[in-house]
């Protein structure tokens, strides 16, 4: 027994177990590392926690390079960034279009910076390269349909004679010194890299910083989901084996457009609402002017009418007045007052003189009154609805109006009749109005066709039918010979 | 098979190295003659049996008193051709000096002497002495002539071949 205790001691006792282990290890993590990385790992996780919590200065010290290397990048990207915005702010300050920002920001009350940030914040990843770091062979490359790809060998090739040029040449001294980013003009090349993969994006515009992220996470995707293209990469010069990390690459590709048919329709919906309000408002004005000037306009006529021996013929705006056109007979003891008017208001009076037979201006001419008297007495009566104008009528009206007429054309004057039409009250409104239209213009046709010349009848209804006639009558009046067709034709 | 390589062209100033890139891809020789600085990049496809060979061809400035190869052009190559100007024996002299000075920078890799400018026979200035030291690592020794386009092809195709036939296991 206690050779066999010795012989256990032997076997696995400390010192052979010692000599043995490290071999042993070696053996196990080339055939069964994943077994051996599973059973070591919960003594190891242990081990390193309780380190790190006994011995926080030994652990930061053990850290130190990796995350001062990462703490450096990250702070470089972000003064980058911030460096990035400065001068895109500094180059729009003097142009045009940076007043204009500047102005936007003022209203705004919003920094410049972004400001201009938010105005050139467009960019559009056009190409994107998978390239071999070490040979600097384009594995594969997608661009966006519109750009397409030239000679992506050369490229690829090019980028890397850049980055051994400018490390041969300047000797860069910090660690990690490879080519990140080449600009020129508006084009950036933004390339994430490490010993075995570069990824480099051709970018048009200012793109942001997230960008440089989205690289590197498409490079790391591709170690983990092309693991074995390359080893295989590695072991041949054979480079087709990539193209399935394709829909990797494309997922880089975007352009990215600033929203302005978005703002440009509102502000044209703006502009819109502003210009109807305002047209609204305008209108609304057009119309008051035009309702005030109505009205002063029947204030004008009413008082001009009211005098004896003057009849409007229109009365229309002018200049910031209006003229009035009327028929002015000498005898009118108003035309005096009436010129006085026109040097107070602002009025231009046009006159032509005419024969008035209004009984204010004296006796009227004896034979023509007599005539229009007779013919004005006549009147045309109607049954009750009808319109029909009996004919014995028309003819003595014809007879009567020319006897007028010989005896005006006597003193330069020639006379106009109004044919009026009446009803009584007798069924609707409606109805006797248009008896009334009706009756009126039937007698001035028949007069018409009995021989008075056109252009000196005209027709109208009574405004009511209060007095309950069914019945037209005719109004007379004389006027200067040129200007009968134009009075009694309106 | 379809290939991408990564030859360089190396050799001191004025051998050549440019017109021979220039008439194995565009058949053109220009007598007029303008220094490369830096590198210049071509492309260019080979057919070697079933396999379809891209050529990345770096065409890097010549090695002088004023300017010396910059190794890390020469990173990655799967090859390089060492060009030899026949008519100035000093050249295969610095082309001796560039391999000893990169073979540590690229491994072992294939290379190619050409021994261009083989046209002008009436200035040729090497004996078989100054091109017997190349014979023992280089693939092949070419004479070539880039002005006429003899065996400038050839010489390309002999180092993918080298190239090609390193790779195979």
């Amino acid at each position: 027994m206690a050779a066999l205790e010795a012989l256990r001691e032997v076997i696995v006792g400390p010192v052979h177990v010692a000599a043995v282990l490290p071999d042993a290890v070696a053996e196990a993590s080339r055939r069964r590392s994943r077994e051996l990385g599973a059973a070591l790992e919960p003594a190891m996780t242990r081990a390193v926690r309780d380190v790190a919590r006994r011995e926080p200065a030994m652990f930061g010290e053990i850290l130190a390079p990796t995350i001062g290397t990462a703490v450096r990048r990250a702070v470089a990207d972000a003064v980058a960034a911030m460096l990035q915005r400065l001068n895109e702010a500094l180059d729009h300050s003097f142009t045009l279009r940076g007043l204009s920002w500047r102005l936007e920001a003022r209203r705004s009350g919003r920094a410049m910076s972004e400001i201009v940030l938010a105005h050139t914040l467009v960019y559009r990843v056009e190409w994107v390269m998978l390239i071999d770091t070490e040979r600097s062979l384009m594995l594969e490359e997608v661009s966006l349909p519109e750009v397409g790809a030239k000679a992506p060998d050369q490229v690829s090739a090019m980028l890397s004679a850049i980055q051994a040029f400018v490390s041969e040449a300047f000797q860069p001294t910090a660690p990690g010194g490879a080519l990140r980013t080449v600009e020129v003009g508006d084009i950036t090349l933004w390339i994430d890299h490490d010993p075995q993969l570069t990824v480099a994006a051709a970018v048009r515009g200012i793109a942001p910083r997230e960008l440089r992220e989205m690289l590197y996470a498409t490079r790391q995707s591709i170690h983990t989901e092309h693991a074995s293209a390359l080893v295989d990469l590695h072991s041949s010069d054979r480079t087709s084996s990539f193209a399935a990390a394709r829909p990797l690459l494309e997922d880089c590709l975007r352009c990215v457009v600033k929203p302005t048919p978005r703002r440009a329709q509102r502000l044209l919906a703006i502009v819109g609402i502003v210009g109807l309000t305002a047209a609204a408002v305008l209108s609304l004005r057009a119309c008051e002017t035009s309702r005030a000037d109505a009205s002063l306009q029947r204030t004008y006529r009413q008082l001009l009418e009211d005098q004896p021996g003057i009849a409007v013929l229109s009365i229309a705006r002018d200049d910031g007045g209006h003229r009035i056109s009327a028929l002015v007979d000498p005898r009118s003891p108003s035309l005096s007052t009436l010129t006085a008017l026109t040097h107070v208001l602002p009025l231009t009076l046009e006159t032509r003189p005419f024969r008035s037979s209004d009984p204010r201006l004296g006796p009227p001419l004896a034979a023509v009154d007599a005539a229009i008297h007779e013919l004005e007495t006549l009147q045309f009566e109607f049954a009750r609805g009808a319109s029909t104008v009996a004919p014995t009528e028309v003819a003595r009206a014809a007879e009567l109006f020319e006897r007028v007429r010989a005896a005006s054309a006597l003193h330069g004057m020639q006379p106009c009749v109004d044919a009026i039409g009446y009803s009584d009250e007798t069924g609707s409104a409606v109805r006797n109005a248009g008896l009334r239209a009706q009756r009126a213009q039937n007698v001035a046709e028949a007069l018409v066709a009995a021989g008075v010349p056109r252009g000196l009848v005209s027709s109208r209804p009574a405004t009511t039918s209060a007095d309950g006639t069914r019945a037209v009558r005719l109004r007379a009046s004389l006027r200067p010979l040129a200007h009968v067709r134009e009075e009694c034709g309106a | 098979m379809r290939r991408k390589l990564k030859v360089c062209l190396i050799g001191a100033t004025g051998v050549g190295k440019t017109s021979l890139v220039g008439r194995l891809v565009h058949s053109v020789f220009s007598d007029r003659y303008r220094t490369t600085i830096g590198v210049k990049i071509e492309t260019m496809t080979l057919t070697r049996g079933d396999d379809e060979v891209q050529l990345v061809i770096w065409d890097l400035s010549g090695e002088d008193e004023f300017q010396s190869v910059q190794p890390a052009y020469l990173a990655g190559a799967a090859g390089y051709v060492v060009v030899i100007d026949g008519t100035r024996r000093e050249t295969a002299d610095t082309a001796a000096a560039l391999l000893d000075r990169m073979r540590p920078i690229v491994g072992h890799v294939p290379y190619i002497v050409a021994v261009n400018k083989s046209d002008l026979v009436a200035s040729w200035d090497l004996d078989h002495a100054a091109i017997e030291r190349f014979e023992a690592g280089a693939a092949k020794v070419v004479n070539t002539s880039a002005r006429s386009g003899a065996f400038v092809a050839e010489a390309f195709e002999a180092l993918v071949d080298a190239i090609l036939s390193e790779a195979t296991p």
